[in-house]
């Protein structure tokens, strides 16, 4: 028989170390033709930090994100980002790539005043022009400024590095302010179970984040769809097998760790919740792993909701369903209440 | 991989000269999906590979009268999408359609799946519903087997009957009638990519007043070769076929599998109850083309 069951997981997440230093850095260089050059150490595992990188950038800077090129993970010429961990690049690169920015920005600000014969705080960088606010007539574009300012024999280089305040934890108790910010997420979902096959259909996720400011969003909405994905894996399928002589992995090929394939992706919601402030750029916070994380409660109550029984291990194989059902059969057939 | 001879005739007569000559030194190569793997492995360390991918002559559908009759190089792209077969042959049609992934199913052919004869080959478990029979050809000529009996056999590789110069050529079976409904359900870890936990077959015939003329029941997975369900089988022969017909044949479906199964307790549990399930969905499926053919 199919059973269908709705489950609600939340969580909150902290964003960016504060226990101990975390920092990160950025270089950047705006040419003679209006593009700019882009580096720093994040590594992109795929969650597509190179492309959030150069958005800031060309936001920043006020050009468009076309002539943002990358330079990201080469030891031989980026500074060091720190590890791609703990959902922190978004926040903490993002804050280097801005600072960097700045700096450019200084030296073309101040080129820029001189030329149009205003304030540097005057001015207004975007769509690869240069503004007074609230004048419209008084405007130039980036390709006279960097002809400006190699007039001046200026340039426009910036380097910028983040660090979020490093509070220290209790060493007794770890006690303190751990996280410079926290994301926060609910996923809900809906499964269908086989109580005979023990064969879990997941159908439907709604997965909201408050990511703070959307940077990308197609690249966060995949973040999420990903982060589902993996979930239902953890809780339906990724088991690593020990082996109780000496404790190699018994299944450490893609045929035998199973995980989700095409045909077993559900019908997938994300929704950006977008939440004021905060200390990343442009109020943004992480995501990576928030995306996995509620799911995974999600999928058990949901479950439970359907069986009307508690499982209490992952992953929840179709001989576990199989199993719990009779045994909730032979507990009733023998009077036995839940 | 260690060094190999590679042969790739045009001709099936070519090919069974090469078989001939090399013998069990030689591996054939059809699509490639089991043998490339088990040579990387090192499970299969032949002297000789034939590839016989470019025998077009093997690769064909034909409704042949009463019968299907099936080069062994198709494809279970082209079995699960051959009109035929989608209509009348459902059971082929669904184990052809969710082996591996589409790019298995571009490569991977019937005649390979039935001669690499794995415990958990889907095309075994849909032809041994089907009670099919294959050609075995080589340079002395043509046997014809069925495959229950192909299955048993001790030839080269102790999977099966196929000798050393032998090639298989054909598989065909009796083309199910307006009378008989067939289906196959693929129980797994996950719907694409995987391999079976139980590919479960069905076939029933009746005659006009809906009594049980034909009755197949393989589920593979369950025992070295198709678990034949010979009771239920019989319980269902000579009677009006219902839905408490059908399911009066749990119990014996679920014996069957533990009288199989039990020397692997780790899985019999699962699969001694899983098996009901997975034919309550077949029966519904059967059920429902018997109905639906009633009311034409």
């Amino acid at each position: 028989m199919k059973k269908r069951g709705k489950g609600v997981g939340s969580m909150w997440y902290g964003i960016g170390n504060t226990g101990l230093p975390n920092p990160a850095a950025a270089f950047v260089e705006v040419l003679g033709d209006g593009t700019a050059n882009l580096m720093f150490g994040a590594a992109d595992i795929g969650q597509g930090s190179g492309t959030a990188m150069a958005q800031l950038a060309a936001e920043a800077l006020g050009i468009t994100y076309e002539k943002v090129r990358v330079t990201w993970g080469d030891t031989r010429v980026t500074p060091d980002g720190g590890a791609t961990s703990a959902s922190r690049q978004t926040l903490i690169t993002g804050n280097a790539v801005l600072k960097a920015c700045e700096q450019a920005k200084g030296t073309l600000a101040d080129v820029a005043a001189a030329y149009l014969g205003c304030q540097p705080e005057e001015l207004d960088f975007s769509n690869n022009m240069v503004t007074k606010d609230g004048d419209a007539t008084v405007t130039m574009t980036y390709h006279t400024l960097m002809a400006e300012m190699k007039t001046a024999g200026k340039m426009a280089v910036g380097a910028g590095y983040y660090n979020p305040t490093t509070t220290t934890l209790d060493p007794e108790d770890m006690s303190g302010i751990p996280y410079e910010v926290y994301s926060y997420a609910t996923t809900i979902c809906e499964v269908e179970v086989d109580t005979e096959t023990g064969e879990v259909d997941v159908l439907k996720v709604v997965s909201a984040h408050d990511v703070g400011q959307t940077i990308n969003q197609s690249m966060v909405e995949g973040q999420i769809e990903g982060g589902v994905v993996m979930g239902q894996g953890f809780v339906l399928m990724e088991e690593i097998e020990v082996s109780d002589k000496d404790g190699s992995i018994k299944n450490p090929i893609f045929s035998k760790y199973i995980i989700p394939s095409n045909l077993d992706v559900p019908e997938i919601y994300p929704i950006l919740v977008e939440s004021e402030g905060g200390p990343g750029p442009f109020g943004a916070k992480g995501v990576g792993e928030p995306a996995l994380i509620p799911i995974i409660p999600a999928i058990v109550a949901a479950i439970e909701d359907a069986l009307d029984v508690r499982f209490t291990k992952l992953p929840i194989f179709p001989k576990d369903i199989v199993a719990a059902v009779k045994e909730k059969e032979t507990d009733a057939d023998n009077g036995v209440l839940n | 991989m260690r060094a190999f001879d590679f042969f790739t005739p045009k001709t099936i007569n070519e090919a069974k000269a090469l078989l001939n000559q090399y013998q069990e030194s030689a591996s054939i190569l059809a699509g490639g999906t089991d043998i490339v793997i088990e040579m990387n492995e090192g499970h299969v360390r032949p002297d000789v590979v034939i590839d016989i991918k470019r025998l077009k002559e093997l690769e064909y559908i034909r409704i042949d009268g009463e019968q299907i009759r099936i080069g062994a190089l198709s494809t279970f792209a082209m079995i699960a999408s051959h009109p035929v077969i989608q209509e009348r042959v459902r059971v082929l049609c669904q184990a052809a359609s969710t082996v591996g992934s589409p790019q298995i199913r571009n490569l991977g052919t019937i005649g390979g799946n039935l001669a690499t004869s794995s415990v958990a080959g889907d095309g075994v478990s849909a032809m041994m519903t089907l009670n099919a029979s294959v050609v075995l050809d080589s340079v002395r000529g043509k046997r014809t087997v069925p495959l229950a009996e192909f299955l048993e056999g001790k030839g080269v590789s102790n999977r099966n009957a196929l000798l050393a110069d032998e090639i298989m050529t054909e598989i065909f079976f009796d083309l199910p009638d307006d009378h008989t409904a067939t289906a196959f359900y693929k129980l797994a870890k996950r719907k694409s990519l995987a391999i079976s936990v139980i590919g479960a077959g069905i076939l029933v015939q009746v005659d006009d007043a809906g009594i049980c003329t034909k009755a197949s029941l393989r589920g593979g997975c369950l025992s070295r070769y198709p678990l034949h369900f010979k009771e239920a089988e019989a319980h269902l022969l000579g009677e009006k076929i219902t839905r408490e017909l059908l399911e009066e044949t749990l119990p014996m479906l679920h014996d069957a599998v533990y009288e199989s199964a039990k020397s692997r307790p780790w899985s019999v549990f699962y699969k001694k109850e899983s098996v009901q399930g997975v034919y309550r969905k077949l029966f519904d499926a059967i059920l429902e083309q018997l109905n639906g053919k009633s009311n034409e």
